[in-house]
């Protein structure tokens, strides 16, 4: 079943040339912007492989780094062009809607899939017990940042240092969190498939592994630029807000597509891999990419702060809090599910209008 | 213990007449309205039991659905009659009332006396959990449009309309893939509770007399319902209380009298399980059934009932699922835990008093 979808992905790589055929030669922005997102999910999925098969064959410390830096190569790429060009809303709302969409429709449709195939599914709650932990923090880091700047009549100067510091705090949190799932207390994650899956052998030497991720990288690279340069002009020809263009088509295509695997890994009643790899991608993007965006927005002055709206932190909270609820029981049914997809569609549909 | 119960709701019938006669002939709207407010407790009680009757002879599957939508009759008739007369702001503090109020003061009162008798009560932890995530859903589903009213911009009303539909149709389905969870797919979690037990005892009276009993009911809770209504601003003024008061904290009780009278003498019979469910499935069918309902009516009869509830009641929403979660978090419950739930639930009341 895996190396169906495999094959799928490395056949949507004809994307690549297409979208550079839209591009230079028919020079029409939303042929480009739709060829380069179809384009830009295989190669995510690359990245990820030719990663992994580096990670396997380096010590666990330069391992984990390099799972997490390309893990969220592609979102950052993003949105760095997209806040290059001032695009800050975007960028904003693409974060808000890849934690959303990973905690709610990926964690979701995984479940209730399953749960059509399986009556009951069995997960270990120790390991969900501290993302889900890491999760309220990460929303408490967004929070307040955004409910200070929201409410005290305050200088942008105060704004910024708040964000900066925020922001280093939460990398610092984020740091410790690796170190104790891979040093300190990796025994409470040893038991679960993820790390079982991560001991695999290597398929390819190493070599070719670094040369497949830096043309990886370069192709996802070019491919960002050109989905940024024609994002506006495509929303507006799909009739889309841009709000609603960055949390919910952005966010899913760029971060969320990418991580479908979660759902086969239901399907094969390995329902703990697909929580660990939502909640672990949701932490990543709030931990790990926000303040990277807010360190590199500080040295190049793009204006990206911790301050977001206050419906976007209702937004992020309501998920955390019916995920940090469901992953204290334990197991799953396709009820549940159903429930997280509710959610995801009543903010979704929420987005639509802002 | 019962019988005697019912006895006294019996004699409560008398004040249909006598509403009639404040109403139609010495033309006292406020004594109307209080005579039919308890007009309406034994009229509930009675759909309650033919509804019962009736589902008990059908199969199990379908007697669930007549239960749980009939299970609100009183409530959706009493919302529509009021949106009908353009009190749509005393129907969003009366359904927020209600919610809490089985929620809190349902649940805190049972524990608070069965707590009393016995030093620790156990319950069922696996279909309160169910109930409990479902209840998270229906405070989503509440808030999210209202927090989109309350910060967008200038949010055009149209929006907020699609908005509006688009949530309540959301809450109905997952309401229905609840019921499909409970009475289909998953029935044996809900099997070890009493509350299936208790319904698959013998029927009393024969199918059509329980459904003409429940038609007849009805006529008379709409007529009662009608009488409040008309009544209701007058007596609001009389007794010197604010409508979203009277909404939220007097309506959400006495409407569900008859269930905190049951839920009590449960609690005192050592089957705290079956309060605490009857107080989370109230409030989950009162969010997730009777709003979309109404939401549905109100965009056909244009009466204007969106999901837009003010901040405060949201958090209070918010406030009491967070506690009551906490509180049965670990499968047993205790007076002290009663009292915590009865304490926020009149801190509550307080600040509905002053809105």
């Amino acid at each position: 079943m895996e190396d169906k979808v495999g094959r799928i992905f490395l056949l949507m790589l004809v994307f690549i040339p297409i979208s550079l055929f839209f591009a230079f030669v028919i020079h029409s922005p939303t042929l480009t912007f739709i060829a380069s997102v179809l384009a830009i999910v295989p190669l995510a999925r690359i990245v990820g492989f030719s990663a992994k098969e580096i990670a396997l064959r380096s010590n666990v410390t330069l391992g984990g780094f390099l799972n997490v830096i390309f893990g969220n190569l592609i979102v950052l790429m993003i949105a760095a062009f997209a806040m290059r060009k001032g695009l800050i809303e975007i960028v904003k709302a693409a974060v808000i809607g890849s934690i959303i969409g990973n905690l709610l429709l990926l964690i979701g449709l995984s479940i209730f899939m399953g749960g059509l195939k399986y009556k009951e599914q069995i997960f270990n709650k120790d390991s969900t017990g501290v993302s889900s932990t890491m999760l309220i923090i990460a929303v408490a880091g967004l929070a307040i940042p955004s409910v200070y700047a929201l409410t005290v009549e305050s200088e942008i100067h105060h704004v910024q240092y708040l964000s900066d510091s925020v922001a280093l705090v939460m990398a610092l949190i984020y740091i410790a969190g690796l170190v104790f799932a891979y040093f300190t207390h990796n025994y409470i994650f040893d038991s679960s498939d993820d790390i079982k899956a991560a001991k695999e052998k290597p398929t390819t030497t190493l070599e070719r592994a670094v040369l497949i991720l830096i043309l990886a990288v370069v192709f996802v690279a070019f491919e960002a630029w050109l989905l940024v340069g024609n994002i506006e002009v495509a929303a507006s020809v799909f009739g889309l807000r841009e709000f609603f263009f960055g949390a919910v088509v952005v966010a899913l295509i760029t971060n969320v597509a990418e991580k479908s695997n979660a759902i086969y890994f239901a399907l094969e009643n390995k329902i703990n891999l697909s929580i660990e790899i939502g909640m672990s991608s949701a932490i990543q993007i709030a931990l790990f990419v926000v303040p990277v965006l807010v360190f590199i927005s500080q040295f190049l002055h793009y204006g990206f702060l911790l301050s977001f709206t206050a419906f976007e932190i209702v937004c992020v909270m309501f998920p955390v809090m019916i995920i940090s609820y469901l992953s204290a029981g334990g197991k799953t049914n396709w009820l549940e599910g159903a429930q997280l997809i509710t959610v995801y569609l009543i903010i979704a549909s929420a987005f639509y209008f802002i | 213990m019962q019988d005697k119960v019912g006895k006294i709701f019996i004699y409560m019938l008398l004040f249909i007449p006598v509403s009639w006669f404040f109403a139609f002939y010495l033309h006292n709207k406020s004594l109307a309205f209080a005579t039919s407010i308890i007009a309406i407790v034994p009229l509930a009680r009675i759909i309650g039991f033919s509804t019962k009757e009736v589902a008990l002879q059908t199969n199990p599957a379908f007697g669930g659905l007549i239960n749980v939508t009939f299970g609100n009759l009183v409530e959706l008739i009493i919302a529509v009659i009021s949106l009908s007369a353009g009190l749509i702001e005393v129907v969003k503090a009366s359904l927020i009332g209600s919610i809490i109020g089985n929620l809190l003061f349902l649940v805190g009162i049972s524990a608070f006396f069965g707590g009393w008798k016995y030093k620790e009560m156990k319950f069922n932890k696996t279909s309160v959990s169910v109930s409990s995530t479902m209840l998270i859903i229906a405070v989503a589903g509440l808030a999210i449009p209202s927090v989109y009213a309350l910060t967008a911009v200038n949010p055009e009303p149209q929006h907020i309309q699609y908005l509006s539909d688009s949530v309540a149709i959301a809450m109905a389905l997952i309401y229905i893939a609840g019921l499909v969870f409970a009475l289909i797919t998953h029935n044996y979690l809900f099997d070890a509770t009493d509350e299936i037990k208790a319904s698959r005892e013998k029927p009393t009276i024969s199918r059509n007399k329980a459904l003409l009993i429940l038609i007849i009911a009805t006529i008379f809770v709409a007529i009662e319902s009608e009488l409040l209504v008309s009544g209701f601003e007058a007596a609001a003024e009389i007794i010197g209380l604010r409508e979203v008061f009277i909404g939220a904290i007097f309506l959400g009780i006495v409407t569900n009298i008859a269930e905190n009278a049951n839920s009590v003498h449960f609690a005192l019979e050592n089957k705290i399980d079956l309060s605490i469910e009857i107080g989370l499935s109230s409030a989950i069918q009162i969010a997730l059934f009777v709003v979309p309902v109404l939401v549905f009516i109100s965009q056909f009869m244009g009466y204007g009932f969106l999901l837009t509830f003010s901040a405060f009641e949201l958090v209070a929403l918010v406030l009491s699922v967070i506690i009551l979660n906490y509180v049965t978090a670990d499968g047993k419950t205790n007076w002290i835990e009663g009292a915590q739930l009865l304490t926020v639930y009149l801190i509550i009341a307080a600040a509905f008093y002053f809105i």
